[in-house]
């Protein structure tokens, strides 16, 4: 019954009538088996924004309890026009800046192997850069996956483009610091892990990737104080949006904290759901037809399967991007494509959830 | 996955599009349960469609850059290769067999 619109939906609802601390784990007013948050805390946090602005739109959406499936003209409207305001206000603007970095940069590698007359032509009219960052955009696999399920993935797919931006070895005098750009990617990257666990996806490349940079050219002393500065900024950016979950325990309630952490963690990983579902084509739906591991293991020697098979494949391309002095941009994209690639086809389902 | 292969369009659209679609058809189970068949047939079509546009217009700079004397801007063996089947007469060609698909 219902969809991931009712899900969102019933996030907002959830997060504007209960305390912060109730959002995850089971209450009377939470039932979590329905529709209940199983994504990071910065998708909480958005769901009540959002929630928050329709309390004096449409407060029928938010609505405790009464708003279960409740669907008008308003609350649809609603609801396409926030994802629209997120697209607007970060996945748009990203995509345009990435299009115009990747546009400018194939012209000038174009340009170079051209003669000077010639190289003119070669960068994108604004006509051509205009249809170039239409196509981007009206991509399938957004409109149908990320748009027609109606989920914000625009979000998270916003911030890691931004984060590859702000990391990536462009024009750069110097590749190998670590600069304040690297940093500030890194934080991009935690928020969008934070919105939607599915960027983990992208991990790999951006932890092998700082940490090359990191370790590059200097001192094995310095290399770790750098990657203590990088481990550091996670750690911060983690703290920020999960420690206010814990904000209405006392001191003395520290292992309700904890607990409660442990809840939004366990929450975001419901490896109960199998290894695969929903006729997602990666490698175990397509060897059940053949065999199913399903019948001969249990759960947590399919996990420790699957997360072998994922590391290995995930290995060629973290090799790749630890041993290069320095990738550009479109690297990166290709090491992405590979990582989520791996991710996609061995990865435990839940990781699609 | 999809994300990242989409601005690489612009370094070689037939590929990245290829990219995209066979992604989508990895899917393509999910959204059929889901009813969404025809989205499916039709965001298909219109990307296929904005990619040839993006790449016929290319073409039309390559075209005006060579006539000046300088090479033309696909200088891999696929670019070549696209260059070579995609003139003007197949892209209509296309253009009108996508269109019947829609």
């Amino acid at each position: 019954m219902f969809g991931d619109y009712e899900a969102q939906r019933h996030w907002m609802e959830i997060t504007v009538n209960l305390p912060i601390n109730d959002w995850y784990r089971p209450c009377a007013d939470n039932d979590l088996l329905y529709w209940g948050l199983d994504y990071p805390p910065l998708t909480a946090y958005t769901s009540f924004i959002f929630g928050s602005v329709a309390r004096f739109l449409v407060p029928e959406l938010v609505a405790l309890r009464d708003s279960r499936g409740y669907e008008s003209v308003e609350t649809k409207l609603f609801m396409r026009m926030t994802v629209l305001v997120a697209d607007a206000v970060l996945f748009m603007p990203v995509m345009f800046a990435l299009s115009k970095q990747l546009a400018d940069r194939e012209a000038a590698a174009i340009g170079s192997r051209q003669s000077v007359t010639a190289s003119s032509s070669s960068s994108l009219s604004p006509g051509q850069y205009f249809l170039y960052a239409t196509t981007c955009l009206l991509a399938p696999g957004l409109l149908l996956i990320d748009h027609g399920h109606f989920q914000y993935n625009s979000v998270c797919l916003g911030f890691s483009l931004l984060a590859l931006m702000l990391v990536s070895d462009d024009s750069r005098q110097q590749t190998l610091v670590l600069s304040t750009r690297d940093i500030v990617g890194s934080i991009c990257f935690c928020l969008a892990l934070n919105f939607k666990q599915m960027t983990l996806y992208y991990a790999p490349v951006f932890f092998v990737h700082l940490l090359r940079k990191a370790l590059s050219g200097v001192s094995l002393y310095k290399g770790v104080g750098r990657v203590c500065q990088l481990g550091c900024t996670v750690i911060l950016s983690f703290s920020v949006l999960w420690l206010p979950l814990c904000y209405s325990y006392s001191f003395d309630g520290y292992s309700s904290c904890a607990a409660t952490l442990r809840q939004v963690l366990h929450r975001q990983f419901p490896f109960s759901r199998g290894i695969f579902e929903d006729k997602v084509a990666n490698i175990w739906y397509a060897l059940s037809v053949v065999a199913d591991f399903r019948q001969v293991l249990d759960q947590t020697q399919l996990v420790l399967c699957s997360l072998a098979l994922t590391l290995l494949l995930l290995l060629p391309t973290c090799i790749c991007v630890f041993v290069h002095s320095s990738i550009d941009i479109e690297g990166l994209l290709l090491a992405l494509m590979g990582s989520s690639l791996a991710f996609f086809l061995a990865s435990f389902q839940v990781m699609l959830a | 996955m999809l994300v990242a292969a989409t601005p690489l369009l612009v370094i070689d659209p037939i590929y990245y599009c290829w990219v995209q679609l066979l992604g989508l058809f990895s899917m393509h189970p999910l959204l059929v349960r889901d009813l969404l068949r025809m989205p499916y047939w039709l965001c298909g079509a219109v990307h296929i469609l904005l990619v040839l546009l993006f790449l016929d217009q290319r073409r039309g700079n390559a075209k005006s850059s060579e006539q000046r004397g300088g090479s033309l801007f696909v200088s891999s063996g696929l670019g070549r290769a696209v260059h070579y089947c995609f003139g003007s007469e197949q892209i209509k060609i296309s253009f009108i067999a996508l269109s019947c698909v829609g």
